[in-house]
């Protein structure tokens, strides 16, 4: 994989960055070392960090936006602004991951806004369409049922969507969760619970229409 | 002990998940008990395993995507040609000629500044001052106008 990244950057240049050394801090795990590398200019340390952390972040953004051509667009935003400021980057107990997802949601965020200001302007009339398909290898209920759900998380606001998609990737506890979104852990809990309730009730509520429709009622 | 009721269970739901494994200690059992006696909180709880199960099946990651990693290395490639560009135009050569083009302007500004200040004080028609200074016409030039042709 780091081959092909390689082949598609082309030569290794080093780059008009000033070397610095990372602050590797407390936590020198393999991404604070891949980071240190980087902010040598060294492309393949570039590649080797896309290659591990790019799929969860576009997962992560797709839900988040919605849309698939956005989520390629936060994902490229995000490794840009790791390339340009890899330098600068104060460990203080934060991994890189963290980091990576900060810039990502915080894109995400942003685009959200965006997106919020051109509809009430009147410059983003049709309402963008949600993924069509999540989860296709499931069978046809299973999808119709992730494609209620990740309509629901899109009807979330944008922080409550962060949050639970963070806490639903499986890897992220509260405190993770709320270090991601640099928020403290008592808002970060409330965020999960409100977002949990709404999902919850809409799905009882589809499910109860179901039932109704299954029974003839 | 306190009872442990329904909206116990909601609370315990929403805040921490259908995993028992992210429960407090202590609360598996109670929740077992709840779900022995009561529909409505086994309803609760497959609800909530339901949504834990949609969720997770959402941001599932696929392994890493080629085509991604393709397309987020081009992108960074072209933003840093773009970049070098740019700073390829700005040479100190020009940076210098820009900047003494931007001393010159201002100077001009100044100095044309001062000469109107100077001659609005001795004569009531500044707008024919200024344009003997910029035009380079005599001061007793006049605009021809309809009247006086």
């Amino acid at each position: 994989m780091v081959a092909f990244a390689h082949a598609v950057v082309g030569p290794l240049t080093h780059l008009e960055r000033p070397a610095t050394a990372v602050d590797t801090g407390a936590l020198d795990d393999g991404d604070t070392r891949l980071l240190a590398r980087i902010a040598r200019g060294e492309e393949r340390a570039f590649a080797e960090l896309v290659a591990k952390h790019s799929a969860r972040l576009h997962v992560l953004a797709l839900r988040f936006t919605g849309s698939s051509a956005d989520a390629d667009d936060v994902v490229q935003e995000t490794f840009w602004s790791v390339w340009r400021n890899a330098s600068g980057f104060q460990s203080r107990g934060v991994k890189v991951s963290t980091w990576l997802y900060r810039i990502a949601l915080n894109r995400c965020i942003d685009l959200d806004r965006r997106r919020k200001v051109r509809r009430l302007v009147g410059l983003d009339t049709v309402a963008d369409p949600v993924e069509p398909d999540p989860g296709a290898e499931h069978g046809t209920a299973m999808r119709s049922e992730l494609a209620a759900v990740a309509a629901d998380i899109q009807d979330l606001p944008a922080r409550q969507r962060a949050a639970i998609l963070l806490a639903a990737s499986g890897e992220a506890g509260t405190a993770d969760i709320a270090d991601k979104l640099g928020i403290s852990d008592g808002a970060a809990e409330q965020l999960l619970v409100r977002a949990r309730r709404t999902l919850r009730k809409k799905k009882q509520t589809r499910e109860a229409a179901g039932a109704d429709v299954g029974t003839g009622a | 002990m306190t009872r442990f009721t329904l909206s116990d269970l909601e609370a315990l739901l929403d805040r921490y998940g259908a995993d028992p494994h992210a429960w407090p200690r202590g609360s598996a059992d109670r929740v077992t008990k709840l779900c022995a006696d009561d529909a409505a909180a086994r309803a609760l709880m497959e609800a909530s395993r339901a949504l834990d199960a949609d969720l997770a099946a959402l941001t599932r990651a696929e392994p890493a995507d080629a085509a991604l990693i393709g397309r987020v290395l081009s992108s960074v490639r072209d933003r840093r040609a773009a970049g070098t560009s740019l700073m390829a135009f700005f040479t100190p050569v020009r940076m210098a000629a820009l900047a003494g083009a931007m001393v010159g302007c201002i100077a001009l500004g100044a100095t044309l500044g001062l000469m109107v200040d100077q001659s609005s004080q001795s004569s009531q028609f500044q707008g024919e001052e200024v344009a003997s200074l910029v035009l380079g016409v005599g001061s007793d030039f006049t605009f021809e106008t309809e009247e006086s042709l």
